[in-house]
């Protein structure tokens, strides 16, 4: 007799439970992607016990008749797709049909649920999947399916959760992902009968943020909205300063699809690298919306990862989106005094921390080009207009008397004159291009608001003080410079010059890292690589990039390998590695802390950091400037009623 | 042990070897200098493992000994002690030293000499013997050129070579090659020849130690392992570098279709200037030379452009290339001559410049590629 048999029904429900149930927020997960799946537009969840006693979903969706209540429980049973090429195309969540029998084979569960089209609803319950029970009962239009006692035939599973408090937390993670994926959709997360979080479902997926999160990173937050061809980037970044020492905060996701762990997140950190601390990660709500025939979702059972047939499209279009909304931010981080830290003063550890950024464009879910909507905040673009030109051109200038002299040396050393343009507004209608003197060779000035600070000196030799449209600026000289300095290396890349080497660097390649070189030998020596043909496991490098230098050549190597291998595209894991040696070179020739400088070098300072594409931070991610508000002012010499 | 010594010597004596007082902190007793009192003097030692340095101090030694002290604590209180002399005295059952002057006693915790490494003797004087001098301007000329790249070890020293009656010492860290030649001027009967690979640590060790004038000599012996250069009153012992030294002289061209005659000091100063345009990018200067003249030129968008015509006479073939100007001020620093030879066999081969007259010294250099 032979010994291979059909699994029966149940066995197999069993099996992939497994795969597909593993705790109570996978449940969660698959209910509230049905509920999705079946139109909702309020979603609420219950648990009890972290879930283990009890989940419940209830929707407003459409709801199941008669027969789809039945069928709804069979293996593979789904009304998502019909054949197998549907495959290919999938725009609903669920689509396995694998989910409900699944769960059902490991809990009690019961369905309440109706149509609009019939007047009696129907209620089916089982027990691990069997003895199914079916009879008329009243409900709402929607549906309700409760889980019970999760794992009660499988004792062996339950061993492997964890308590209810940590399963809770689990849930909760679920539910973000899920309630940030639909805006649109009004969420509601309960806990042994308190409201743990909820989401407005007005559409607005910064309301979503920052019901979820807090009105002060949502705040923080920036528009991306990005397009081309079929491509779509959307959703919001954080600045930099609310970035966080893991990833936990990065959401991702694919056609409404949440994306977790993907190599997608990092053309997004790659948009961030020199703005950030080694070691910090940013924190984005992005989405990214491709021709669903490019996604391949059928990856894995739980859905968490995607493959794209173009995966490198995909990944250009989010550094892109990323990179652009961060070029037109401002990124100051504004500071407030904590009440409990009044004497010391100027220390970030003590009190001097960046809060809520009042600079910046108020973020506004419309994408309206940053109309300034909250009046108490001058440094909006628009805004910024007028009170630069009362700087300017008003009384502003008179207080640098000697600095008119000191301008026009300065000038000469490549450094404009402010007081001869016309005015920041003008320049910024001009198309920002903002050429002061006769020598300066056309920098074009990208961040006009900061022209609008006026030096007032230096303290410590170290920091320019700053008077500007929103209280008191304070610019670390050796980060702004590194900065400035920096983005002219990056500049200069252009122009391209490779060494030769005497004697070859001969590098030991293991197979698979051949295999990556030979798939970026191109990239290599487009940035001015030159190599002598690969014998056996040894590469011959006869040339390397002026910038990089022999020395560190072979670090360089390395570190490029590690990089593609940990899934970076090969342009940026070389920008990367460049981006290194700059950062080093650059740091080496700015002016460094205690070099004294005069009133027209701090001027000449500033206007070159309004040259720069990302003046706020220097190339290692710090600070390059703080400011302190009039209102904190005010505050702090107690001249509000406060 | 016990002492008295001039300030001024034994705060020569602890300077000198405190240099190869080891940095790391894996064996402390490699933290001290060792001293050693017989007779009228006091043998200082100072190693690392990888240098070791020996120097003698005349004193009064009134009851002979040693110990092991601390370098760090020592040189430094020796240095400010504001009398003439000072007198030391060890006990020898705890290792601990007394200084005394005038009304001040000063005591520091030792360590036994016995824990101290012995350091290696060369076996038999080879009569390789130089002026100081002559060494010292040779590792000047040569030494910046080591590379610092931790990856080639090799090239992290200086490839001395004595032979045929001379001493060779080439430095290169793939980019450049710096070599100087030198006659020993008591050459040993039926000498054999050696190759030896300095660490580039030593030879800017031993440099500092040299003298600047020709009277005093430096004996060099070499074994296997090591190489030992005596001063008279100082030694030094170095480990070399193991490792076949890349041939590098025969990557160079032998012949070459253009060359200059020029000014080495005009041609400095014109890159320096060039550099201070030039200096914020990779830095890169070009070459331009054709009969009619020769031109420096380079540019830095944003800071502006450079052009330099410099008095040269050219022979040969016009040539355009491309230069890094600080490694061809490093040649033309220690050229040591005005009138300079430089040659030239296309932009992507090496270059070379020497002095006109002489053959003693050469300064190979590759050209950056522009493209
Ligand atoms: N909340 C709900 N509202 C309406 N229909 C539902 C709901 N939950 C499940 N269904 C129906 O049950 C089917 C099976 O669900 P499931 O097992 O999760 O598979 P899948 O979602 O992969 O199709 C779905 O295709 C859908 O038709
Ligand atoms: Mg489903």
């Amino acid at each position: 007799m032979g010994r291979i048999q059909v699994l029966d029904e149940q066995t197999a429900n069993l099996i992939a439970a497994g795969e597909v149930v593993e705790r109570p927020a996978s449940v969660v997960k698959e209910l509230v992607e049905n509920a999705l799946d079946a139109g909702a537009s309020r979603v609420d969840i219950e648990m009890e016990e972290g879930g283990l006693r009890l989940v419940r979903v209830v929707d407003d969706g459409s709801g199941m008749d008669r027969d789809d209540a039945r069928l709804c429980l069979e293996r593979h049973a789904t009304s998502k797709i019909r054949r197998g090429t549907d495959l290919f195309a999938i725009h609903t969540l669920g689509f396995r049909g694998e989910a409900l029998p699944s769960i059902a084979s490991v809990s009690r569960l019961e369905i309440l649920t109706r149509p609009a089209s019939e007047v009696a609803g129907t209620r089916v319950a089982t027990e691990g999947g069997r003895d199914l029970r079916l009879e008329d009962a009243g409900c709402p239009v929607g549906t309700r399916i409760t889980v019970e006692d999760l794992f009660f035939n499988t004792p062996a599973r339950l061993k492997y959760l964890k308590s209810p408090g940590s399963e809770t937390g689990q849930v909760s993670d679920v539910f973000t992902r899920l309630a940030l994926s639909r805006p649109d959709v009004a969420f509601q997360l309960m806990s042994g009968g308190s409201v743990l979080s909820s989401t407005p479902g007005n559409g607005s997926l910064l309301d979503a943020v920052g019901s979820l999160y807090g009105t002060k990173l949502a705040r923080g937050l920036t528009a991306v909205s990005w397009e081309n061809g079929p491509t779509r980037v959307t959703g919001y970044i954080a600045k930099p300063e609310f970035a966080r020492a893991n990833r936990t905060h990065q959401h991702l996701f694919v056609n409404g699809r949440y994306i977790k762990g993907s190599s997608l997140r990092f053309p997004v950190e790659e948009a961030y690298r020199n703005l950030l601390m080694t070691g910090r990660f940013p924190v984005f709500f992005l989405s990214v919306e491709v021709d669903p025939e490019q996604v391949d979702v059928n990856v894995h059972p739980t859905k968490l990862d995607v493959r794209f047939s173009q995966e490198r499209e995909v990944k250009a279009a989010l550094y892109r989106a990323v990179q652009e909304a961060l070029a037109l931010t401002e990124l100051v981080p504004s500071v407030t005094w904590g009440e409990g830290a009044p004497a010391s003063g100027f220390a970030p550890a003590s009190g001097f921390a960046p809060a809520t950024a009042s600079p910046g464009r108020p973020p506004d879910d419309g994408g309206a080009g940053g109309a300034p909507q909250d009046p108490g905040s001058p440094w909006s673009l628009l805004a910024m207009g007028e009170a630069a030109a009362t700087y300017l051109t008003g009384g502003g200038m008179a207080g640098l008397t000697e600095g008119e002299a000191g301008v026009g040396t300065a000038g000469a050393a490549g450094v404009g004159a402010p007081g001869a343009a016309p005015t920041v507004g003008e320049a910024v209608e001009k198309g920002a291009v903002f050429a002061p003197g006769a020598r300066q060779g056309g920098a074009t000035v990208h961040h006009p608001e900061l022209l609008a600070l006026r030096p007032l000196g230096q303290v410590l030799r170290s920091y320019i003080v700053a008077d500007g449209p929103d209280g008191l600026y304070l610019i670390d000289q050796h980060a702004a410079h590194e900065r400035v300095y920096f983005e002219r290396f990056a500049r200069e890349r252009e122009s391209r010059l490779t060494q030769p080497l005497l004697i070859p660097l001969e590098l030991e390649l293991a197979p698979q890292e051949r295999a990556l070189f030979e798939a970026s030998r191109e990239v290599l020596t487009g940035a001015g690589f030159e190599f002598a043909d690969l014998s056996g496991g040894t590469l011959l490098v006869t040339g390397v990039p002026a910038v990089v230098g022999e020395s560190a050549a072979p670090g360089f190597f390395r570190d490029f390998l590690d990089r593609l291998a940990g899934g970076s595209s090969d342009g940026h894991a070389l920008d990367k590695g460049l981006e290194v040696k700059r950062a080093m070179a650059a740091c080496k020739a700015a002016i460094k802390a205690h070099d004294p400088l005069t009133l027209a070098e701090l001027q000449g300072l500033i206007y070159q950091l309004a040259c720069a594409e990302h003046p706020y931070s220097c190339p290692h991610g710090r600070p390059t400037m703080i400011s302190l508000s009039e209102g904190e002012l005010e505050r702090r010499f107690k001249r509000t009623g406060a | 042990m016990k002492f008295t010594a001039s300030q001024a010597d034994l705060s020569y004596g602890l300077q000198t070897v405190a240099k190869a007082v080891s940095t790391k902190n894996t064996l402390p007793i490699l933290s001290g200098i060792l001293i050693k009192g017989d007779g009228n003097r006091l043998n200082l030692t100072a190693t690392d493992l990888e240098i070791g340095i020996e120097c003698m101090v005349s004193a009064q030694v009134a009851e002979e000994g040693s110990i092991v002290l601390p370098a760090r604590y020592l040189t430094e209180i020796v240095r400010k002690i504001p009398a003439a002399a000072v007198e030391v005295e060890v006990d020898p059952r705890n290792y601990t030293a007394v200084l005394r002057w005038d009304r001040s006693q000063y005591t520091i915790h030792g360590f036994s000499p016995e824990q101290f490494p012995f350091l290696p003797r060369a076996t038999q004087d080879s009569g390789n013997k130089l002026p100081q001098n002559v060494l010292r301007n040779m590792i000047r000329q040569t030494a910046f050129a080591v590379s610092h790249d931790e990856t080639r070890p090799i090239l992290t020293g200086a490839q001395m070579t004595l032979r045929d009656g001379h001493c060779h010492l080439l430095a290169t860290d793939g980019v450049r090659i710096a070599y100087r030649r030198t006659a020993l001027p008591e050459s040993p009967q039926g000498e054999q020849s050696s190759s030896l690979v300095l660490p580039g640590r030593t030879l800017s060790e031993l440099s500092r130690l040299l003298a600047a004038n020709d009277e005093d000599t430096v004996g060099i012996s070499v074994t296997p392992t090591q190489a030992f250069f005596d001063l008279g009153d100082v030694r030094l012992v170095s480990r070399l570098l193991e490792g076949q030294y890349p041939d590098v002289l025969r990557l160079v061209p032998q012949s070459y279709s253009t060359s200059l005659t020029l000014s080495a000091q005009q041609l400095h100063d014109a890159c320096e200037r060039a550099s201070l345009i030039a200096r914020d990018g990779s830095g890169a200067i070009k070459l331009g030379i054709d009969p009619e003249r020769v031109t420096i030129t380079s540019s830095t968008p944003e800071v502006g452009q450079v052009y330099e015509e410099v008095a040269a006479s050219v022979q040969g073939d016009p040539l355009e290339i491309g230069l890094n100007p600080r490694f061809l001020m490093d040649g033309l620093k220690a050229l040591d001559s005005d009138q300079l030879l430089f040659e030239f066999s296309g932009n992507r081969t090496p270059s070379r410049m020497k002095p006109q007259d002489r053959d003693d010294f050469l300064y190979v250099v590759l050209p950056i590629v522009v493209w």
